[in-house]
């Protein structure tokens, strides 16, 4: 099918078209036995059509996943375009693009074989466990091919793999808890189920004996998955030039919004990070940029829309995002949005051991319910699911319940002490490599 | 009858259930599903006007080991041969038992009073900026405003090896109103969110007086002061009631997660878990509910479901492999975001029933507290039965009066506890928000969350 010269013939404007093919196997396992086999191939076009008008443009997106839809789909975005007020903007055109690390062979060559693999490691290390089950868990693996192409010859084709793991353990039988863990990964070896699974049940060991927390103002040690879910949606949200032309952003350049420790970057060319990719989601180059130096705000981030109408160069930031209902493999329904693609906070030169010996009295969280900060104000409250209490340099208690307060925006001005090791996390957000970060000063509330 | 995407489905549903007969297994179902919507969104900087269709289809059998889906976005003859195919080589069905829904051959739309298929999109897009015209115009102090309008149709069909032919057709459309205000380098927002199986009437419907409050919450805002910490009285209102009622305690009543271990209720049936004021139901039929379908995905009918009565525990969520293993009546819970996703027990419309109460005469009665206005954002512990509910704005309730507002608050503890200090129920003010829900972070699906007013004694974080 000649998908170009449909979209000249239905739009005679501006097009481009993002389709996306998968295929992914999703294991969904309880303890020794498999609940469900799931086996699924789709293909997907996502077409934005950008209409010039009187002091402006009409921009419709219109996406299907049938092949025979595409010339109905492309009127459908032409339509909508006619209708439209947007600012004008122009797609992007070809140019040189980096090379970047997004395929594990393992699962290319055979994602079934892999995904049945994994399942079948992580039920055998759970079966040795006396105290822990494991009463749920998915184990999916993705090949993703990605091709952009648009009416100023920009054609371009990238392919990515991914796994996604989400375990729920047990923690004892009488009155128990739970730690319920989620991963993604580029590649099988950043989620060893012999290195993953095991941590994974050290965390979940730790809370056999556990209380609630005290009601107080302490010091807390985040896990990266957290610092992932505290700072993608809020310093991503304020980095953004979006936020800046509607007056939200709360950085501008040169000033010192966090602590001295924090550097962060958007990196969209992390070796398998999971919005690593040539390619932001319009044919732009993604690339390394920096953040936040030493505490001090140095850039915004641009997609083409915001770089176009407010005279900057893209930073490779269009990204078609993964979010709530948003799959992986389903980034062809959803036009492209001024947002991160791997947020990278720089990792410091101690270690977690000596993060937590230098804590007088505070906590190492590990998990909580769902942090979901609100972008704007940067505030949350969540529920503590798994931490433990540090006293005199040492982990103690495990502690759960209660709740963990504040706003992302205080939380990095406290911020003093970064660990040495950063990971490829993700948790309720996506696309972050974050060390355990330490703060001062954090409201923590107990649930009596 | 119902239009939706008829002439493709009625070929496709055909097609499965011709296929179906290749797969051999005790009990083996298709599945069709399409879903078509537009999103029109309006902030100052630009318009995004998105519209997408969707189709899925898979076959499903209950095998040895475990359910077998296979599903495809192709519904070509040619494909659904093979996809049946895939599940016909598996051998062995499951030795447990699945509870049988009578056959059913349903072909069924939802009814709305103004078919969005039927209103222009120009008229949808004007309608959109006169509300975003009117908000900016209603304060000098209002930074931005984001109006999103999202209307979608889902038609959904299911064949099974028992002899289902069912198909229906769920429009549902939604209305989102954020306001934004900002002073002396204070930014703070509020938002007004409507919908359900419903039509454009619902964007008729939004009055210049709702967008008046809402501007004057972001307003207000402004000046809100943190909310008082630890345990008080506190006044839940409507929507921060669905969202104790469907998060805190509803996940933990899915019989999925009893049966692997994995609720805190799974030993509760027959029990007290609330105080004696407490009613909670379950309505898939529920008239413009955001969760309302007529049919699950197991091909069982839709229907009103009593959880909670007079604060002990009646029921759980059902699907056929649930209501089996538990001898227990089928509840229409069996939901799917879409056909290439599982099925899973899911709830629909969940709400708290109305007691003696007027909401005046609560706050009248309440000393000093707390008041929860504006959910924002609730999650399920089902294992733990913890609490994490967060709504966006509160007031103080000081000397029985209304007063100060409030910043955002988040409601901690144990929701049983919670949920058994409920002292006082209003009888007015009844409604339920549109929502969405996943199971854990994925496989979402539309819910409606609700009831009326609760008083209970609860920890504030």
């Amino acid at each position: 099918m000649n998908i170009p010269a449909i979209l000249e013939r239905s739009t005679k404007a501006q097009w481009e078209v993002f389709i996306q093919h998968s295929r992914k196997t999703d294991l969904q396992i309880r303890q020794d036995r498999t609940e469900a086999t799931i086996r699924q191939e789709n293909t997907g076009y996502g077409i934005r059509v950008i209409v010039p008008r009187t002091g402006g443009a009409g921009v419709g997106f219109a996406s299907c996943n049938s092949e025979k839809e595409l010339e109905a789909t492309a009127k459908k975005a032409h339509d909508l375009a006619k209708v439209n007020r947007s600012p004008f903007f122009e797609l992007p055109e070809r140019s040189r693009l980096p090379s970047a690390k997004t395929v594990d062979k393992k699962i290319f060559d055979d994602e079934e074989a892999v995904a049945s693999n994994y399942a079948e490691a992580v039920q055998s290390i759970i079966a040795d466990e006396k105290d822990i089950s494991l009463t749920y868990g998915k184990v999916r693996t993705y090949i993703v091919k990605n091709r952009i192409a648009n009416s100023r010859g920009l054609s371009r084709e990238s392919v990515g793999t991914y796994c996604y793991l989400e375990m729920t353990f047990k923690i004892g039988s009488d009155n128990p808890t739970e730690f319920w863990p989620t991963r993604y990964a580029r590649r099988i070896s950043d989620a060893d189920p012999h290195r993953l699974v095991p941590q994974w049940l050290d965390i979940a060991r730790s809370c056999l004996k556990r209380r609630a927390p005290k009601t107080k103002e302490t010091t807390v040690i985040f896990s990266p998955s957290i610092v992932c879910d505290i700072f993608v949606p809020t310093i991503g949200f304020h980095s953004a030039a979006e936020a800046v032309k509607l007056n939200l952003s709360k950085f501008s350049k040169g000033t010192k919004v966090g602590s001295d420790q924090l550097s962060v970057t958007d990196d969209g060319l992390y070796p398998f990070g999971l919005r690593t990719n040539p390619f932001d989601d319009e044919g732009q180059p993604q690339r390394k940029t920096s953040i936040i130096e030493k505490g001090v705000f140095r850039q915004h981030i641009y997609d083409q829309l915001h770089a176009y109408t407010m005279h900057a160069k893209s930073t490779g930031n269009g990204i078609r995002p993964k979010a709530f209902a948003i799959d992986v493999d389903d980034r062809y329904l959803v036009p492209p949005a001024n947002d991160t693609t791997n947020l990278s906070i720089e990792p410091g030169d101690q270690s977690l051991e000596t993060l937590i010996q230098e804590v007088k009295e505070g906590l190492l969280i590990h998990h909580v319910a769902w942090l979901n900060p609100d972008p704007i104000t940067t505030r949350f409250g969540s529920e503590i699911r798994n931490a433990r209490e540090i006293r005199n340099g040492e982990l103690g208690d495990a502690i759960v319940g209660g709740t963990l307060s504040g706003s992302a925006l205080e939380l990095i001005q406290n911020i003093s002490a970064i660990s040495d090791k950063p990971e490829i996390v993700s948790g309720y957000s996506f696309g972050c490599v974050a060390p355990y970060i330490r703060c001062d000063r954090v409201q923590i509330s107990g649930p009596s | 009858m119902g239009n939706g995407n008829v002439r493709e489905s009625n070929s496709v549903i055909g097609d499965l259930q011709q296929a179906l007969k290749l797969i051999e297994l005790p009990y083996a179902d298709g599945l069709y599903d399409w879903q078509a919507d537009l999103m029109v969104r309006k902030n100052k900087d630009r318009e995004i006007t998105s519209a997408r269709s969707i189709t899925s289809i898979s076959f499903r059998g209950f095998a040895a080991k475990g359910w077998l889906y296979s599903s495809s976005n192709k519904t070509d003859r040619t494909t659904i041969r093979k996809l049946a195919s895939t599940l016909a080589k598996s051998t062995g069905g499951a030795t447990a038992r699945l509870a049988k829904p009578s056959a059913i051959k349903v072909d069924e739309k939802l009814p709305v009073e103004k078919d969005t298929q039927q209103v222009p999109l120009e008229e949808k897009l004007q309608r959109v900026r006169d509300i975003f015209n009117l908000a900016r115009s209603m304060d000098s102090r209002i930074l931005d405003v984001r109006v999103n309008y999202y209307e979608t149709i889902m038609e959904r069909a299911l064949v099974t090896s028992r002899g289902t032919r069912a198909r229906q057709v769920i429009p549902r459309t939604r209305i989102a109103v954020e306001v934004v205000a900002k002073e002396n380098g204070v930014t703070d927002h509020d938002y007004l969110n409507l919908g359900g199986t419903m039509g454009f009437e619902v964007v008729e419907d939004v009055t210049e007086q709702m967008i008046r409050e809402t501007v004057q919450g972001a307003v207000e805002q402004l000046k809100a002061i943190p909310p008082p910490r630890g345990p008080q009285k506190v006044i839940l209102d409507p929507g921060t009631v669905g969202t104790v009622c469907h998060e805190s305690f509803g996940h933990g009543l899915e019989a999925d997660q009893a049966i692997r271990g994995r609720s805190y209720l799974k030993d509760m049936l027959g029990k007290k878990v609330a105080s004696d004021l407490v009613t909670i139901c379950e309505d898939s039929t529920l008239k413009g509910g955001h969760g309302s379908y007529c049919f699950d995905d197991d091909g069982a009918l839709s229907g009103l479901n009593t959880l909670v009565e007079k604060g002990t525990l009646v029921s759980f969520l059902h699907d056929v492999e649930t209501a089996a293993a538990m001898n227990a009546p089928l509840t229409a819970s069996s939901r799917t975001q879409n056909a290439a996703h599982r099925r899973f027990i899911r709830m629909s419309n969940t709400y708290s029933k109305p007691g003696d109460w007027t909401v005046d005469e609560i706050i009248k009665d309440t000393r000093n507290g707390v008041m929860m206005a504006h959910w924002q954002y609730g999650m399920e512990d089902p294992l733990g039965g913890g609490m994490q509910v967060v709504s966006m704005k509160g007031y103080l309730v000081e000397n029985s009066r209304k007063t100060r507002p409030l910043k955002s608050i988040t409601l901690t503890g144990r929701v049983l506890e919670v949920l058994g200090a409920v002292d006082a129920v209003s009888k007015d003010g009844f409604l339920t928000d549109p929502g969405n829900c996943g199971k854990g972070p994925e496989d979402i699906v539309p819910v409606g969350a609700g009831g009326t007013w609760w008083r209970t004694t609860a920890v504030i974080a």
